[in-house]
């Protein structure tokens, strides 16, 4: 059961991760990328202005565009990834903090956003007259998350952390739910890589990404190792 | 000397956060000593304590120049140098009164023991994994899983890691030459990681006691 | 358990909405304008949300065991930790929207689509006093919901 792509975006609406697994049918470069090793390092992936006004839909002119940056990036996974075979054939596909900025990034941004609102209004009782909002505790359990939204195409699960940290992930629509996965990357993976790394930030400014090796490559296995057991 | 002088109250993440930011700090304080702000004035230090477009929460004082320079290393060393020289007292205090064990430390190779063990255990929670010495003064000590540097990776792949956490090596080279001093033997002590092995650090302490 | 019907047109603006009251149903009441909001967002994020289809992935739906009618690509269910939103278009673009219980499965959502789609058809479009793409005010709709929505919160 397939893993489409996984996102993050930050408290300030940016999308400040994003990883796309394509199928090898969509990657031309798939056999460049065996002859050809790249030297650890050389590749660097900050967002590429030139990815930012691509078309919304994720045709196939885009992948072939995107296949350019999946070539190094892959094979620098590839050389530190697990023997996990299963493991290296998805993660040697695809690319990496490529769409941060494009209009897939932004429309899923956009449905998540209206959804969550919807989810939370419906449940907060709405008075004509405005009235000063009260903190009080059962305000806090009243509270509705948004999980998943669902096509017949594919399945999109969500979840936003306590200081607005939003984790997305796009699998089959047949997939069950994956909250608890989402919030087990950000415990053991995004925690330890990200906040706790004195050389990452935990604020990112626009076009700043997560570009980080150690975070990528646990990511993919993390996604890798659960491709089985989807449904 | 009161008991609780060594009890365990503190969050160790909370001190390792702290522990980190004083190297943020010091490339800090680096950029206002060099800055041409009215030195003295409250007003014109704090705002000098602050990097170009520097915001909470990013890195850049990682990217600046002055995070490598030789006055930040020193600086930071020297913080590791005066609580190694200050803390040996306790942790002797420690040993032989608290817990009862007769140390020597009277041959360099003691004292360098008293480190693997002693302090490293009560710094790092964990014993250095291996001594090792020339009998003329050079002492490599390593241990495979050096602590602060466990979540450590820069976003730039593993030779700019290696390069940025140099600083961050510095207090506990400060450490390991402070403990010494105090025990009056001078030394120079280098870290290195040891290659492909990002949390194994080796620290390199050549003392100038030659036989 | 049933919480709520909406009914749009297919240009995005509200022909029906009721909530029912319904034990530990967790939709409070809105201001009026709200539910114009709730509706036009939703028939926004439907058109979106097939936009957003994965290149990879736009064959799925051939593989599903629902009825897709007419929305093969758009969105169908939103899953909330206190209730989901089950919402299916008829071939001539109206939307049928039923905010439900969390352990509602979308088979049941089917049975009950067929029949507000029947009932629709019977007592709003068979209404002579009916204006086509008008608020929906017929009293027959409004009983027969209200038996649709008895019979599934039993």
């Amino acid at each position: 059961m397939p893993i489409y792509s996984f996102w993050i975006y930050d408290r300030h609406c940016n999308c400040i991760f994003s990883r796309e697994y394509g199928t090898g049918s969509q990657d031309p470069s798939g056999n460049v990328l065996k002859s050809t090793p790249k030297s650890k390092g050389s590749a660097q992936f900050a967002p590429n202005p030139s990815y930012e006004n691509t078309s919304s839909l994720p045709t196939s002119s885009q992948s072939t565009q995107n296949s350019s940056i999946s070539s190094g990036r892959g094979q620098r996974l590839l050389s530190s990834a697990s023997n996990n075979h299963k493991a290296q054939e998805l993660i040697q596909k695809g690319t990496v903090n490529a769409q941060n900025n494009n209009n897939t990034s932004k429309l899923l941004f956009g449905t998540l956003f209206s959804l969550r609102k919807i989810a939370g209004s419906v449940c907060t009782p709405q008075t004509e007259t405005h009235q000063e909002e009260e903190f009080n505790t059962s305000n806090l359990n009243s509270f509705n998350a948004l999980q998943s939204f669902r096509t017949l195409n594919y399945k999109c699960h969500y979840y936003e952390t306590m200081n607005g940290l939003r984790f997305v992930v796009v699998t089959h629509p047949a997939a069950r739910s994956l909250q608890s996965s989402l919030i087990e990357i950000y415990h053991s993976i995004y925690l330890p890589t990200v906040v706790r790394n004195p050389l990452m930030p935990v604020n990112y400014r626009e076009d700043e990404v997560i570009s980080n090796d150690r975070f990528v490559r646990a990511i993919d296995e993390y996604w890798a190792s659960l491709e089985e057991t989807l449904t | 000397m009161p008991e609780e002088f060594f009890s365990k109250e503190v969050s160790a993440m909370a001190l390792e956060y702290l522990v980190n930011e004083c190297v943020a700090l010091s490339v800090r304080v680096e950029e206002l000593l060099a800055s041409d702000s009215v030195p003295g004035t409250l007003a014109g230090d704090v705002a000098g304590l602050k990097l170009e477009q520097d915001k909470p929460g990013t890195v850049d004082f990682a990217s600046n120049p002055k995070f490598l320079g030789l006055n930040n290393l020193y600086r930071v060393e020297r913080y590791g140098y005066e609580i190694g020289y200050k803390i040996t007292d306790c942790i002797i205090y420690k040993k032989s009164v608290q817990e009862g064990v007769n140390i020597q430390l009277l041959e360099v190779l003691e004292v360098m023991k008293f480190i693997c063990r002693d302090v490293w255990r009560m710094f790092y929670l964990k014993q250095m994994d291996n001594l090792r010495t020339n009998h003329i003064g050079t002492f490599v000590l390593v241990d495979n899983n050096f602590r602060p540097l466990i979540n450590v990776s820069s976003a730039q792949g593993d030779a700019d890691t290696i390069r940025k956490i140099q600083p961050y090596l510095q207090l506990p080279c400060g450490l390991i030459r402070g403990i010494l001093a105090s025990l009056g033997i001078s030394a120079v002590v280098k870290a290195d990681v040891i290659e492909n092995r990002l949390p194994a650090v080796s620290f390199n302490v050549q003392t100038s006691l030659a036989k | 358990m049933l919480y709520s019907i909406y009914i749009t047109s297919r240009s995005g603006s509200l022909l029906y909405q009721k909530d029912f009251k319904t034990v530990n149903s967790p939709i409070t009441k809105q201001r009026s304008n709200d539910y114009l909001v709730i509706a036009s967002t939703l028939h926004g994020v439907h058109a979106i949300a097939s936009k957003l289809t994965p290149p990879d992935a736009v064959h799925n739906y051939q593989k599903a065991k629902t009825l897709a009618n007419s929305n093969r690509t758009g969105l169908r269910e939103v899953s909330t930790s206190q209730f989901k939103i089950f919402m299916n278009q008829t071939v001539t673009g109206i939307k049928i929207i039923v905010f439900a219980s969390p352990n509602m499965e979308e088979t049941k959502f089917a049975a009950i689509y067929d029949k507000i789609y029947e009932h629709y058809c019977n007592y709003v479009l068979k209404n002579p006093f009916y204006q086509l793409d008008m608020p929906i005010r017929c009293q027959l709709f409004d009983t027969h919901l209200n038996s649709v929505v008895a019979g599934c919160n039993v």
